[in-house]
């Protein structure tokens, strides 16, 4: 079979593992995640006839504290770029941590996840904002989803898995 | 030229026979440019092309080309001046290609270089371990000496013994990743053993290296070697493409990380450019998993597949045989002694009063046998099938029995268990003037006997407890002799032998007196000793209070010897004698009587003792 490594990437907080567990049944602790600063997992896809097992790698989120390893990233055929939907600074860093695989591993396909979207009161992140339109005319494709209802969250992960493959 | 012009006439003449007309200079030339094309143009387009190859560059680089590989091998055949000559080119431009990107040098030399560390490393381990059998064979615990047998038992280097004694583990999974990306490449499990998403181990065991290579800065190309948790250890060897991780339950040996590094060169060696071009597609590198299959060994536990010699096999079976034979040997044995006590102790006329079995020596029987005894005591052994050598048996006659002239016993007699009376009565076998008579399991004897047969019976008894006597009860019985013994002595203590007053020691007028008494010593003396006893005489003299005490009591010591003395001489065996002289502190009659009453104070007087013969 198959496999094709991936990465979730973005802020502290912005809902990645949630996603993860939302999309895959994890067997590893996430102390791995605060320990190691990556948890892995895996979920197995069907795209277009083909299975293909997306091995998942949920990296510690990105922080004033915690830089996240682009070590890594290596040998990754993607990502998940996962921006909060509430807080317009989790946008500022997805830029930044974009700009860095970009620098350090090179250009990789990725998804732009806008999460947490059944939370529509405080969404704070315009359609017009520079970053947000930079960071989406780069991405395969751009989703709003959310973790809590599981809106979008597979056509998130099925989508990179299609760029991937492409 | 000459032959040109010969050519051309010979032409003419025979074309044309016309008159010869003079061409022009201009025609002459042409025509001669175009013989000449005709004789020598092939020739002059050959020189032409050589001429040009001559001065091209890239086409002397291809006949040189051509013709290298070939005049190199011919050289190298020659001498080595080919070798020399390029030495300092090819370390230069080797040292360049290092200097410029050593990825290609190291892919390059890896599957070289692992084999050369080895043997070096090997060699290391050789002195290693010959120092090992040095430390080794100073070593003088329980186990290490068990080994060492077991070294000369198999003629194996003593070194060797250790080494598989101390060794127990298994391999039981591998897993082949991808350097870069951390995707399993492929992966194997010994059998029996369960997996975990092995896809997710991989990914998480990479993290893992890489987490540990970050934290601690290690160079790029190091990474992590050993994980040990528990029991389980998982030896890690990195190629370029590809890391090779084995988890191994227990302690292995040094020796295994070479064949992780020997598979793990192989698969580089001949998968090379499929570990390169990985995609994730691991159905691709499914050729590799035979060669990880050869990391799946394990040693046994040690002794469970130990050869064992057949002269030790042998043994073992000759010692299990000896020690069931043993055991088969003493519960016969056993069941042959049993039977033969017991019928020892059926058999009527035969009483048991000691058997004792012994494993190590002989036997031992003891008991009564009457003469009417059915079956003699060597009958009932020699039919027991027990070796009469192995028995020492001790058989007394039942002492009063003097061959009765009682009938046989009826056979219904012998079917019924003889009593404890019937036995007692046989064993003991009491003079008329005794009876006995059994109280529940009490015997009870009454009557008059001889103090030999109380003895004896006495003596006897312990048999009888065999036959269910729980006591014997003698205080009926009188002992004839001892009523005896204690008459003698009550007439002897009741003699008194009167002294006339001062020193006379004249017994005359008692005679009859002192005849009955030396007779009842004599008689008492004689009782005495059949009973195993001695009589002790004690002649006391006495004297009235007429007179000085000290004086009385000299007296009274002369009185008792002059008594004495006439013992001796009347008797031919006297008893035990002692003298004394007792004063007048033992009146009989007191001082306030009339002195022809204390006449009765002046005497000589008698005790009877009775001692253990000696």
């Amino acid at each position: 079979m198959e496999s094709r490594k991936i990465c979730m990437l973005g802020a502290f907080a912005t809902g990645k593992t949630s996603l993860v567990a939302r999309y895959v049944k994890s067997i590893f602790s996430e102390v791995y995640q605060s320990t190691i600063g990556v948890k892995i997992d895996k979920k197995t896809v069907e795209i277009d006839g083909r299975l293909l097992s997306l091995i998942l790698w949920d990296l510690a989120g990105e922080d004033d504290f915690v830089s996240v390893q682009m070590r890594y990233l290596r040998g990754s055929s993607g990502y998940l770029l996962v921006v909060d939907g509430t807080r317009p600074d989790t946008l500022e860093t997805a830029k930044m941590l974009h700009e860095r695989v970009v620098t350090e591993v090179g250009e990789l396909p990725f998804v732009l996840v806008l999460n947490k979207a059944d939370l529509t009161d405080a969404w704070a992140i315009g359609d017009s904002s520079s970053d947000y339109l930079g960071l989406r005319e780069k991405a395969l494709a751009t989703l709003h989803t959310s973790a809590k209802t599981g809106d979008a969250v597979n056509q998130a992960f099925e989508d990179l898995a299609r760029g991937v493959l492409a | 030229m000459g032959d040109e012009s010969d050519n051309l006439t010979a032409s003419d003449d025979a074309a044309d026979p016309a008159p010869v007309v003079s061409p022009s200079p201009l025609e002459d030339a042409e025509t001669l440019a175009q013989l000449r094309e005709l004789l020598v143009g092939p020739e002059r387009q050959e020189l032409a092309k050589l001429r040009e190859r001559l001065a091209s560059t890239r086409a002397e680089a291809q006949d040189i080309a051509s013709l290298l590989p070939q005049a190199i091998t011919i050289r190298e055949q020659e001498d080595d001046q080919l070798g020399r000559a390029l030495s300092g080119t090819v370390e230069e431009a080797i040292q360049t290609s290092v200097k410029n990107n050593p990825q290609p040098m190291i892919d390059a030399v890896f599957p070289v270089i692992g084999p050369a560390i080895r043997k070096a490393v090997s060699e290391a381990l050789a002195g290693a371990v010959q120092s090992l059998n040095q430390t080794l064979e100073h070593s003088l615990s329980v186990k290490s000496l068990r080994w060492r047998m077991e070294a000369a038992r198999t003629g194996k280097p003593f070194a060797e013994v250790v080494l598989l004694k101390t060794l127990r583990y298994r391999v039981e999974q591998v897993f082949l990743i991808h350097a870069e990306s951390g995707l399993l490449m492929q992966h194997v499990a010994a059998e029996g053993v369960e997996t975990r998403d092995e896809q997710l181990v991989s990914g998480m065991f990479t993290a893992i290296t890489e987490f540990v290579r970050d934290s601690f800065n290690t160079h790029e190309s190091a990474g992590l070697r050993t994980m040990q948790v528990g029991g389980v250890t998982v030896w890690v060897e990195r190629g370029p493409h590809a890391i090779l991780a084995g988890a191994v339950r227990g302690s292995a040996p040094a020796e295994l990380r070479e064949v992780f590094q020997q598979v793990l060169e192989d698969i580089h060696l001949r998968h090379g450019d499929l570990l390169e071009s990985f995609t994730g597609d691991d159905s691709e590198t499914a050729v590799v998993e035979p060669e990880l299959q050869r990391c799946l060994v394990s040693a046994a536990q040690p002794g469970s597949n130990r050869k064992v010699s057949p002269a030790f096999l042998i043994f073992v079976a000759v010692i299990f045989g000896l020690l069931i034979w043993a055991v088969v040997a003493g519960v016969a044995s056993n069941r042959q002694w049993a039977a033969y006590v017991e019928r020892l102790e059926s058999t009527l006329g035969v009483m048991l009063v000691e058997a004792d079995q012994n494993w190590w020596g002989k036997s031992k029987v003891r008991g009564l046998v009457s003469p009417v005894a059915k079956h003699r005591p060597d009958e009932i052994l020699a039919e027991s099938g027990i070796d009469p050598d192995e028995v020492v048996q001790r058989w007394e006659s039942y002492p009063t029995l003097e061959a009765p002239a009682a009938p046989a016993p009826e056979p219904v007699e012998e079917e019924a268990p003889p009593t404890l009376l019937e036995q007692a009565a046989v064993l003991l076998d009491p003079p008329d003037s005794v009876s006995l008579h059994t109280v529940g399991s009490v015997l009870v004897a009454e009557g008059r006997a001889s103090h030999a047969w109380i003895e004896q019976t006495l003596s006897r008894l312990g048999a009888l407890t065999a036959a269910g006597m729980t006591s014997f009860d003698d205080s009926g019985l009188i002992d004839q002799d001892m009523e005896d013994l204690q008459n003698y002595a009550g007439r002897i203590e009741a003699c008194v032998v009167q002294m006339p007053s001062g020193s006379n020691l004249d017994m005359a007028g008692q005679e009859s007196e002192i005849e009955q008494m030396l007779r009842d010593v004599a008689d008492a003396q004689t009782l005495a000793a059949s009973m195993g006893m001695q009589l002790r005489l004690v002649v006391a003299g006495h004297t009235d209070k007429t007179g000085d005490a000290e004086q009385n009591l000299v007296l009274s010591r002369e009185r008792a010897a002059a008594v004495a003395a006439l013992i001796r001489e009347r008797l031919n065996e006297p008893p035990m004698l002692e003298e004394m002289g007792m004063g007048s502190d033992e009146p009989i009659v007191p001082d306030t009587m009339s002195p022809a009453e204390q006449q009765r104070n002046r005497r000589v007087t008698f005790e009877v003792e009775l001692a253990a013969l000696r």
